[in-house]
């Protein structure tokens, strides 16, 4: 499981982190019926503007192509706090959805205003606002945002334009959680582990595009299987990175990794109204230990007692090696070989 | 799928609305700060530290500067006075003791964007060459000349906590950054009268991020206004702006910074980077624009790794394999530097080494210290992939001690599902969970039943 | 400085450039075509890939005298008249992109997969593959969308298999 949706700030403050975890956001009704939402987060490959835009238009009855999202950049989200540990739907999409509720809430008032009916006699249905009873007679919000931009005929008390903002701090962390499975084939002869099957079943509560959801726990379990089978930065005693570029350390390629087989629970987070965790590092974290959990399972069949990772083949081979009594000479120093690891032990230890 | 608090239903969330950034991005329209190019801009090297730990005894830079292309090379006492402040420390963690025990103010070291006179891992920046094209200057960081008096390289945790290890930055007693401990519960007792005491060793390597898009920044000043556009690969543009002004003494009002494009950061690109912060100055310095990209394998070097733990995980448990208690102790190799977030990310995952599972009793201490490394900090999971690695190994772990399936002991050990804010064993209230479901579905998934009468049946076959 | 001249995207480019300039930073800098990108030193990444006399290359492993004379085919130059490629088309589809870096590479590698009468199962995807790295995605969706690509386009033009030249 994680801990995500970064963070309340007063928790943050007594962890002695420096800054806040609340996220800001506004939405914009142009007169000409567009929208645009200026985010505090910061994507970089998430796929911020489509999310937040299915969000966006499902609150104000337009349609995702008609919603524009502003990130990014300091002069126009003029507050923020960014995007890491899994908090730009959790912290910052609930800003975006609060904000959008905001001028429904003001497009409410102006189409009672205009409709000349109270506000209870409306209903919000089909993406506008209907009397009850009298479904012909309607109000969509692009309408209210260019009636509320001309300001010809606004409510006592009530200013031009169709806009609002908000911020949440959220009052908990979000905690996405679920289950990997993974199923590992290893050659004892060549110490080399082909994954099987990878099955990944994640909850993180409200889902708002399982495409994206899904694209997200791949990159992650992908990332988490080299850590378990590929991935070392090695150091010397001289302090020296012998790992120092792209061919010495091992990003694995298609070639090196499965396909994954994906599920779903939903159990949503009480922590927003929007009920979202968040699943940006779920693979991470899921799937070092379920590779890891799998190369030792298969092992202790040759006796092998305990392995950590990286789970690489030439750790496998010498494991099984050592542990058939065969103990292979020492050797230069390779994806942690002896003495040249410096996170590695001597004897890999482990007393259960 | 449970309903979404709205009265109307939805029509596009919960449904796989095709990516509205992709028609840009599979034209090659997507603009990354690599490709940002501005008239008379001036291009950045940085020579960097061979050596892991030093003394810089002398550096001449007269050579590069007479190389074709080169408008000015400096060193770190050359820089000196760019900067209003040393490198931030957003989560300067102290030591967390309980009543009685003795605490420790934060112990975060100066740390220069150029280094001054020493440099504490190989990869430092100890001059910046700024020319007319890249190639001109990369040239000249090659003819930096610098003589090293090398000193003794703390390069492991282990090394790091020895009695009598070389103590990386004098001004404090040893190269411990803090001791932090959380505890709920009597762990000691629990696990002195445990039927059952499971304990294994983990090691985290230092990974590498890896982004596919290296990192980089330009910036772009209007000198007679004071006011710089500053356009950088990073995941904070709002945090880089604060401390641009915090460190170069700029006014928050007009500094501009924008993320364009970013090609990726898994907690990489989450940093408040020496590379920025010179970049801005010397644009202010030469009334230039100002650019420098990262190559892959100084980024290697230069860039924040991940990870970098040591963890002793102890469960206590009944003989049918009931959780009582959780104990684990870790060490965390901070690098040479306090990084931005660095100290708290061992801390990240420090309430929750229990994972879904109940228990009586927990106890969590970490110790982090300095090596003479590249810093580390925030790497996709910061934290928890640590914490959930030791949980679920140790379950493992605990199921073959105690005779039984895994899944078994998982399931029997799972928070009962709950839809409200429920206290658990590290102190932290977790939202909602159904952990069994997760669980049942993935088996079926799997065929998990069949795959392990598969390997009772066969050879072993080494199938895991 | 040694002169050149070669076909970029159907358009004949001429110009001056140092012997040790690579294709790749000829293509951005020089050309200001600046879709195809570097992401590495040790040409293990595959983002600079592009489509050079009918095979994709990486073009970081290509100076850019050794392209004079030569056709190449850059991520600009693959939609036609607005209309885009099947395999762009499919990568929206398939979501097989996330930050994008590495995408204007993966779909040249591809396209270099499908013209050269390359097998379309998993295993040829992902080996035919091997030299373009991916962060975001996890490479599923690259798969599927290059499967896909492929399908449209076998079938509207059966390719000449074997045919790399």
């Amino acid at each position: 499981m994680e801990v995500c949706g970064w963070a309340p700030s007063q928790v943050l403050g007594t962890l002695q982190y420096a800054g806040g975890g609340w996220e800001r956001a506004s939405v914009r009704c142009n007169p000409t019926g567009k929208v645009t939402v200026v985010a505090g987060t910061s994507p970089h490959g998430q796929g911020h503007s489509t999310t937040f835009s299915q969000i966006v238009a499902d609150d104000l009855g337009v349609t995702p192509d008609d919603v524009e999202v502003l990130a990014g950049d300091t002069s126009i989200a003029t507050w923020g706090l960014d995007s890491y540990g899994s908090r730009s739907l959790s912290a910052g999409g609930v800003a975006i959805h609060k904000a959008a509720e905001r001028v429904r809430e003001k497009a409410r008032i102006l189409a009672a205003h205009e409709l000349e009916v109270a506000e209870e006699d409306l209903e919000w249905t089909d993406g506008k606002f209907q009397v009850k009873g009298a479904p012909d007679r309607a109000k969509t919000v692009p309408e209210l945002a260019f009636s509320a931009w001309a300001a010809h005929n606004m409510p006592e008390g009530v200013d031009p334009v169709l806009e609002a903002s908000a911020v949440f701090d959220p009052p908990n962390w979000t905690y996405p959680s679920g289950t990997h499975i993974c199923v590992v084939e290893i050659d004892p002869d060549t110490g080399s582990t082909r994954i099987d099957r990878y099955v990944a079943v994640d909850d993180c509560g409200t889902i708002i595009n399982p495409m994206v959801v899904d694209g997200q726990v791949m990159g992650g379990v992908a990332q988490g299987i080299a850590e378990a089978l590929y991935e070392e930065a090695i150091y010397d005693e001289n302090g020296t990175l012998l790992t120092g570029n792209m061919s010495t350390y091992r990003v694995p390629s298609a070639a090196e990794l499965p396909g994954y087989t994906l599920g779903k629970t939903v159990t949503p987070s009480s922590t927003n109204p929007m009920g979202v965790k968040g699943i940006g590092e779920t693979g991470t974290i899921a799937a070092p230990p379920a590779v890891m959990n799998a190369v030792a399972d298969a092992l202790r069949f040759v006796g092998v007692e305990f392995i950590d990772k990286p789970a690489s083949a030439e750790k496998i081979w010498r494991v099984v090696q050592q542990a058939q009594g065969q103990a292979p000479p020492d050797r230069a120093p390779e994806g942690g070989g002896t003495g040249a690891a410096s996170m590695t032990p001597g004897v890999e230890g482990g007393a259960a | 799928m449970t309903q979404v608090a709205e009265p109307e239903a939805t029509r596009w969330v919960g449904g796989g609305l095709k990516r509205k950034e992709d028609p840009k991005l599979i034209t090659g329209q997507g603009r990354y700060v690599d490709d940002i190019t501005l008239p008379g801009m001036l291009y950045l090297a940085f020579a960097r530290s061979p050596v892991a730990h030093a003394n810089i005894a002398s550096i001449d830079t007269s050579a590069a500067k007479g190389l074709p292309g080169v408008v000015a090379v400096y060193t770190g006492p050359e820089l000196a006075d760019e900067w209003a402040a040393a490198m931030p420390c957003a989560w300067p963690v102290t030591s967390r003791t309980y009543p009685g025990e003795p605490t420790a103010d934060a112990r975060v070291p100066d740390h220069w964007p150029v280094a001054k006179d020493r440099v504490r891992y190989m990869g430092e920046i100890v001059a910046v060459v700024v020319a007319d094209s890249r190639e001109h200057a990369v040239d000249a960081t090659e003819a930096v000349d610098v003589d090293y008096d090398e000193l003794p390289v703390v390069d492991s945790i282990e090394e790091a906590v020895a009695d009598g290890a070389h103590v990386i930055h004098e001004q404090f007693d040893s190269n411990e950054l803090y001791t932090w401990n959380l505890r709920n519960g009597d762990a000691d007792r629990v696990f002195a009268e445990a039927p059952v005491v499971v304990s294994e060793r983990y090691f985290h390597p230092r990974l590498i991020a890896n982004a596919i898009e290296p990192r980089g920044i330009v910036a772009q000043p209007v000198p007679a206004q004071g006011e710089f556009t500053v356009w950088s690969a990073t995941q904070i543009p709002h945090f880089l702006r604060v401390f641009l002004t915090l460190l170069l003494g700029i006014p928050e009002t007009k500094i501009r910074v924008i993320a364009p494009e970013v090609g990726g950061g898994f907690g990489s690109k989450l940093e408040i980077y020496a590379e920025e912060l010179i970049t801005v100055a010397l644009a202010r310095k030469l009334g230039a624009p100002t650019k420098w990209t990262e190559t892959r394998s100084e980024g290697y070097l230069a860039t924040v790794q991940g990870r970098g733990v040591i963890q002793d995980m102890e469960v206590a448990a009944t003989e049918e394999g009931r959780l009582l208690g959780v104990r684990v102790k870790l060490q965390a190799d901070m690098g040479a530097y306090a990084s931005l977030c660095g100290p708290g990310i061992p801390i990240l995952g420090a309430f929750h080494y229990h994972g879904v599972y109940d228990c009586e009793a927990y106890s969590f201490t970490c110790t982090s210290v300095f090596t003479n490394r590249t810093p580390t900090d925030a790497y996709r999971g910061a934290g928890r992939p640590e914490a959930t690695y030791a949980t679920e190994r140790i379950m493992d772990a605990l199921a073959r001690r105690v005779g039984k399936d895994p899944a078994e002991v998982r399931a029997m050990n799972f928070i009962p599902p709950f839809d409200q804010p429920r206290m658990t064993a590290g102190t932290l209230e977790y939202d909602s969970g159904n952990y069994g479901a997760a669980l049942a579905k993935a088996k079926e998934l799997v065929g998990y039943d069949a795959l392990r009468r598969e390997q009772q049946a066969g050879d072993g076959g080494r199938d895991g | 400085m040694r002169r050149i001249a070669l076909t970029v995207n159907g358009v004949r480019r001429e110009a001056e450039v140092e012997p040790r300039l690579l294709l790749v930073y000829f293509l951005r800098e020089t050309l200001g075509l600046t879709g195809t990108n570097v992401g590495c030193d040790t040409s293990s990444c595959g983002s600079c890939t592009v489509m050079m006399d009918g095979q994709s290359v990486k073009s970081c492993t290509v100076l850019a005298v050794q392209a004079d004379g030569s056709e190449v085919a850059t991520i600009e130059g693959l939609a036609t008249n607005g209309q885009l490629h099947p395999l762009q088309e499919a990568f929206r589809n398939n979501h097989g992109l996330q930050c994008g870096f590495c995408t204007p590479g993966m779909i040249m590698a591809g396209l270099g997969l499908i013209e050269s009468g390359a097998g379309m199962d998993d295993e040829e995807v992902r080996l035919g593959l091997e030299g373009n790295l991916c962060r975001c995605t996890g490479y599923q969706n690259i798969v599927k969308a290059i499967q896909e690509a492929a399908g449209q386009m076998r079938q509207s033009a059966p390719a000449v298999q074997g045919g790399s030249e």
